[in-house]
């Protein structure tokens, strides 16, 4: 799982970020992890936003997340990914998905989780 | 002085100077205003001191048009309200904020809104109400009471502010002021006394015809008759009383009994980052500097500012927190997982998952009515029916008003809301209700718009009142009680000043 999603010379997106909050003992207190089982919480997330968008493939989700260094500068990758989800709700980048107003993306990042990608 | 209606000899004829029919919190209060003031008060309840079964199923009666729901359950005219000394406050939850100021004004995308007189006039009377119903001072602004104990409030942004509601222990009004009017040498209280007729001499009505269960009757010979028996029984009463003005009293432009509204609630569950959403606070007890002054209770709300109100014409709207877990509801996606999600961007922050209700605003509506029905009581009275009705825009504004405060929720990394439970959206669910029953007696000073003037008298006659939520024009989003106490002390006082 480690190291999903990095690209050539050490650039991430978004799938990246999700992963390394994975990693245990994570360095800094700006990369908690994630359990296991809040990993499959999300991965299950974008497997319901799949079902709703059957097009949709790992390439094109990944275009739309924000490009991030992760190698470089971990913690302010993170919270441009944050600010991210935040700024999609003024911004009306949002989607309803099983009743639930989340913010899109969150959304394809928790899909191209649940592509493996 | 206390009387039982069921001792009076039939026929009994009883004189005051003010009869005041209906002891609820507004009954009550104008009662208790007029103390002193040199006018006698007959103070007439339908009920005793405790519930009686054959007196609470004189409010029964059927209802039509929107389903309304409570708690999950589908509630019926006599679990609604109750008909003992004490009226609806023997089982009033005690939640009191005033009106906002824009609930007074005229505004475009509210038909029929506007009041004849603006919050600012109402203050004082609100001020006061304030003790009558065992609040802290009158202060509705969360940076005064944070600096006086309790927390801080969450959020404000341009789109939401936070205010707060104060709650009362809840007063049950019966209980609380019964010594009080019991003993006042001007105010006798008839228990057991049902106004069955109001009968008039021209513009005047000059008596209230009174019943009992047993059969027996008595009249009560007033100068001045006040209506304080809520919202949907002010317009029965008003509606039966068709023997001198065939479509009753104060109907002479079929509006008694119309814009009938209560405060549609909507429930949905939320994900939040922060437990101090809740913004449950008990002030210290020294908040006015007075040792005795009683602890105060405030529950943060969240509410559209009047900017985002207008960009988006919504009617009024306010939001509290429950840390109570959302019932179970069909769900691909969990409030666990949806916390996952929430959690992973925003720094492994712990999440809980919650309730957001929301409360509404209805438009006035003058197709949602209270009429009357063939069928008769056991007093003889008609049986009333209880059209409620919702419009489209009433579901729309409700519906822009939960994405709102989702957004808004959401941009500021404090939660996620579910806006849609078991597949339905806002402008498609049942929805929950208040058991505040408005508007059936409108305020205004033309009798085409209006039942009652701004001095709460029915058009065409001179000597008739009505106190209570009845008269309220529009519903804002608050909770009643509060303004039902503030309108009660300022009808009072116009009682007093047009006896000098």
């Amino acid at each position: 799982m480690q190291g999903l999603g990095i690209a050539a010379g050490g650039a991430a997106v978004g799938t990246g970020l999700l992963l390394t909050l994975t990693r245990r003992g994570g360095t800094g207190g700006d990369r908690p992890s994630l359990a296991a089982a809040d990993l499959a919480a999300v991965r299950h997330i974008g497997e319901v936003y799949l079902g709703v968008h059957p097009g949709l493939d790992a390439g094109a989700l990944r275009r739309k997340l924000p490009q991030t260094d992760l190698a470089t500068d971990a913690a302010s990758s993170l919270r441009h990914m944050r600010d991210e989800v935040r700024r999609d709700y003024a911004t009306g980048d949002v989607e309803v998905v099983d009743g639930w107003r989340l913010s899109g993306t969150a959304l394809r990042a928790a899909a191209l989780l649940a592509l493996g990608g | 002085m206390i009387i039982d209606a069921r001792q009076l000899e039939a026929g009994a004829v009883l004189r005051t100077d003010i009869c005041v029919i209906g002891a609820g919190a507004a009954g009550i209060t104008v009662s208790r205003r007029l103390q002193r003031s040199g006018a006698t008060v007959l103070l007439l309840e339908s009920g005793g001191l405790e519930r009686d079964e054959a007196t609470q199923s004189l409010y029964q009666g059927t209802l039509a048009g929107e389903p309304m729901r409570f708690y999950g359950g589908s509630p019926t005219l006599d679990s609604a309200r109750l008909r003992w000394f004490g009226g609806t406050t023997n089982h009033w939850a005690g939640w009191c904020r005033p009106l906002d100021p824009a609930d007074f004004d005229r505004r475009p995308h509210v038909p029929d809104s506007g009041w004849p007189f603006g919050l600012d006039h109402l203050d004082p009377w609100y001020e006061e109400a304030q003790d009558v119903c065992q609040l802290g001072p009158y202060r509705y602004d969360t940076e005064w009471w944070t600096e006086r104990g309790a927390g801080e409030s969450v959020l404000d942004t341009t789109q939401l502010r936070s205010t707060l509601f104060q709650l009362s222990p809840p007063t049950r009004f019966g209980e609380f002021y019964r010594s009080e009017l019991m003993s006042a040498a001007d105010i006798t209280v008839c228990l057991w006394a049902n106004a069955v007729d109001l009968p008039l001499d021209g513009n005047r009505v000059t008596a209230v015809d009174a019943a009992v269960l047993d059969g027996s009757t008595f009249r009560v010979e007033a100068s001045v008759v006040v209506l304080a028996t809520g919202g949907i029984e002010v317009a029965r009463l008003l509606l039966a009383c068709n023997r001198d003005r065939p479509a009753g009293l104060g109907n002479e432009n079929d509006l008694v009994g119309r814009y009938f509204a209560d405060h549609p609630h909507l429930t949905v569950p939320v994900v939040l980052t922060r437990r101090d959403l809740d913004l449950y606070d008990i002030v210290p007890r020294d908040v006015r500097g007075e040792a005795s002054t009683p602890q105060v209770l405030t529950a943060g709300v969240l509410t559209p500012t009047p900017a985002a109100s207008q960009v988006l014409s919504l009617q009024g709207l306010g939001a509290t927190v429950d840390l109570d877990p959302p019932e179970a509801a069909s769900a691909e996606i969990t409030s666990a997982e949806v916390g996952a999600l929430l959690s992973a961007f925003e720094n492994g922050v712990g999440t809980t998952p919650a309730t957001l209700q929301i409360r509404s605003e209805q438009q006035p509506n003058p197709e949602s009515r209270v009429r009357l029905l063939s069928e008769r009581d056991p007093l003889g009275m008609p049986k009333v029916e209880v059209d409620w009705r919702l419009t489209s825009a009433d579901r729309e504004s409700l519906s822009r008003g939960l994405d709102l405060l989702a957004d808004e929720l959401a941009h500021n990394g404090l939660g996620q809301v579910r806006t849609e439970v078991d597949g339905e959206s806002a402008l498609e669910r049942a929805l929950d209700v208040g058991f505040h029953h408005i508007g059936t007696a409108r305020m205004h000073d033309d009798p085409r718009h209006g039942v009652v003037d701004s001095d709460c008298r029915v058009h065409g006659l001179t000597n008739l009142y009505v106190a209570g939520s009845a008269v309220f024009p529009t519903t804002g989003w608050a909770n009643p009680t509060l303004t039902i106490v503030a309108l009660a002390l300022r009808l009072s006082d116009h009682l007093i000043e047009s006896r000098r």
